[in-house]
């Protein structure tokens, strides 16, 4: 009984996580660029060993258009010695300081929440202390 | 060209091309040889199966309408066709009730603001039937084949002047208005405001 009853929960909180991933791929895509110049499957390469974000990997190359369409991205067609050519993405320069700004924004953001939910962490640990 | 050769894979690229239809010519193709290089890359690392590789990218029309969605965001936001911004909007008001609010703002400053400029020349051709008409129980602002009798037209010549800077107003202001929900809704696109999205790749991998 217990067991199905933290099961419909998390099922609730579900459809939030989606959107939760959804709302920071963009950042995440950004970020992974950081330190130089990657194609899309090595950016989700990048986001599958860092993070659990990604969602359908189709949905990464339209958001990489986006942003490169809002100059914070350039891309370049290289031919690999052998191979097939790759699509490489690299940060422009509003791009890496668009980067930095919500990097900044999102430290900030997560220790405020981190202080709003510091109550309910804290009784999770107290309950598992009593089992 | 191994992969790319595969039947399957033609299909999926196939149809991915029908779904970006509209866009422009060089972007499709662009947007092809991306996602092939990504079939190919994915294939050939061996970690996945064809099949495999195709489910975790999610389905072609998906991928075409968010291409697509952007691109329609993009024209409709520097535009000021009406047919443009509607459309955009319309995508909108199908994902979430504020997109919906937004669209019945624009929708209801265009009709009022045409209404406004088309009375303001029709009065000219047809003094007595177009006014403000005021009274104990009476408004009447426009149009009308017979004015009514219990109220008065308070405008006269004027109505021309005044409807046509109002309506002009009123147009410019829902232009300028659903362009900038458009922008607001374009960068919430990917967080609150999609309803329905993409599948995550962990619950493709258990349909089968």
């Amino acid at each position: 009984m217990t067991f199905n009853n933290q099961k419909s929960v998390e099922n609730l909180t579900d459809p939030w996580q989606a959107q939760l991933k959804k709302g920071t791929l963009e950042m995440a895509a950004l970020a992974a660029l950081w330190s130089g110049p990657l194609y899309g499957l090595e950016i989700l390469r990048f986001l599958e060993t860092k993070s659990e974000l990604v969602l359908a990997e189709g949905t990464i190359y339209p958001i990489l258009s986006r942003l490169k369409k809002e100059g914070l991205l350039t891309s370049e067609w290289v031919e690999a010695e052998a191979g097939h050519p790759r699509k490489y993405y690299s940060l422009t320069a509003s791009g890496r300081e668009r980067i930095r700004h919500m990097a900044a924004v999102w430290v900030d953001f997560s220790a405020n929440l981190r202080r709003l939910i510091q109550p309910v962490l804290d009784q999770k640990g107290q309950k598992e202390e009593k089992r | 060209m191994s992969v790319l050769g595969d039947r399957e894979v033609q299909l999926y690229l196939e149809s991915l091309r029908n779904a970006l239809k509209g866009l422009p010519t060089d972007e499709q193709d662009d947007i092809l040889q991306e996602i092939g290089a990504h079939i190919r890359d994915r294939a050939e690392s061996s970690d996945f199966s064809l099949p495999a590789v195709l489910r975790a990218l999610g389905k072609p029309e998906e991928i075409a309408n968010q291409y697509r969605e952007g691109a329609i965001l993009d024209h409709a936001r520097a535009s000021i066709s009406p047919v443009r911004l509607l459309h955009a909007l319309w995508i909108f008001a199908r994902r979430g009730l504020w997109g919906v609010f937004a669209l019945l703002f624009a929708v209801f400053g265009y009709l009022a603001s045409t209404g406004l400029i088309i009375t303001a020349l029709v009065k000219l051709a047809f003094p007595a039937h177009v006014g403000l008409w005021l009274g104990a129980n009476h408004f009447l602002l426009g149009f009308t084949s017979s004015p009514p009798p219990y109220a008065t037209e308070k405008l006269g010549a004027w109505y021309t002047p005044v409807a046509g800077v109002t309506g002009f107003l009123l147009l410019s202001l829902t232009i300028l208005g659903s362009r900038s929900l458009l922008g607001h809704m374009h960068q919430w696109r990917n967080g609150t405001f999609r309803s329905e999205g993409p599948v995550p790749v962990s619950s493709i991998g258990n349909q089968q």
